[in-house]
């Protein structure tokens, strides 16, 4: 939807810097440009990559639009703070070079975990070593992690303390079992706003 | 006495470099640790974590640490500015990898570069359960690169 929109030469309206944030501009240009093949071109410029800096711009710009796909279930606000963090996550700055950004197919399954969990309070974010996007919820001594795999599979690990005792688990289940999955582990003291 | 290749003892400590993106952050993008990723061996890694030792050098208190880090700057690894050191004593490490049927052993492995470098060998590719609790628990204790003098 949000690319319909470009190839209607809105432009940089519908990619507010106050949303999108240092990217806004570069985004609305590069998209504003594309022809109807959008899509493909994201494909075709990954074989073309130069730089590290050309990379990690091309994956915070792809997640921020993927994101803007969904935009009518994530308030503003939400979306505003979530690519401060993935700006902040993928900074060139910080990299290592031999890392690889996230990846289209992890962050596809991000998303729909989002949806799944919503309302949802923002996770820390993280990348592994194969590029998946990592989302961590951290209560006190708490943690939950969970590593987004491509085709709606995510890796979750759980420890938790009652008494002082450490109980953990882990496990690999689809995105739509996720909250299932955790029911044992009171998933709503990570998740859910104050 | 030579120092090379010699299990390291029990009682010392070593640190891990840990990126931007392994470390721990809460939703507000605080950093509040590390992440088990960040234990996880790489292809590149040919199943040896690189750690610093970090009582090989021959000083006291926060000045040990303080010269650990130094080492890895002056190694050939580019350290970031955010990025962080997970230390982790020996004795609480292997103890951590005994919970998940695992031995390993920390020598010394000096390389051209880094003196104190030293290997954890013997990790598991996949255990993620054991990964957590190196990074909740027994590897835990974090420093970040910012708060290191130059």
């Amino acid at each position: 939807m949000a690319l319909q929109q470009f190839k209607n030469n809105k432009g940089i309206q519908n990619f507010p810097p106050e949303i999108f944030g240092n990217d806004s501009r570069d985004i609305a240009e590069f998209l504003d440009k594309a022809s109807s093949s959008t899509k493909s071109i994201f494909k075709k410029d990954k074989e073309k990559i130069i730089s590290l800096e050309d990379k990690l711009y091309e994956s915070r710009a792809y997640c921020k639009v993927e994101t803007s796909k969904v935009a009518m279930y994530l308030p503003n606000e939400w979306r505003t703070h979530f690519f401060r963090q993935l700006d902040s996550l993928m900074d060139a700055e910080n990299w290592e070079t031999d890392d690889p950004p996230i990846t289209e197919a992890s962050f596809n399954t991000f998303l729909r975990m989002l949806l799944e969990l919503w309302p949802v309070k923002h996770p820390g974010l993280g990348i592994s070593n194969d590029g998946n996007i990592i989302a961590a919820w951290t209560t006190g001594r708490d943690r939950l992690t969970v590593e987004c795999f491509p085709n709606d599979k995510v890796r979750w690990v759980v420890s938790r303390y009652f008494e002082d005792e450490r109980e953990s688990a882990a496990g690999i289940t689809q995105v739509n079992r996720l909250l299932a999955t955790l029911q044992p582990y009171n998933p709503s003291d990570w998740f859910n706003f104050v | 006495l030579s120092k090379n290749k010699r299990k390291i003892p029990d009682d010392d400590h070593v640190i891990r470099y840990v990126p931007w993106s392994r470390l721990r952050r809460n939703g507000n993008d605080e950093v509040i640790g590390v992440l088990g990723e960040a234990f996880r061996l790489r292809e590149v890694d040919k199943g040896k974590l690189s750690v610093t030792w970090i009582e090989y050098f021959d000083q006291n208190g926060d000045e040990l640490l303080i010269q650990a880090v130094r080492a890895i700057r002056a190694s050939r690894l580019v350290v970031q500015p955010k990025s962080g050191f997970a230390k982790g004593n020996i004795s609480k490490i292997e103890a951590a990898c005994s919970k998940h049927n695992t031995k390993i052993k920390v020598v010394h492995s000096p390389g051209p570069d880094n003196c104190a470098h030293a290997s954890v060998i013997g990790l598991p590719e996949d255990n993620s359960e054991l990964f957590e609790l190196l990074a909740s628990e027994a590897w835990a204790d974090l420093v970040l690169n910012k708060d290191i003098p130059d």
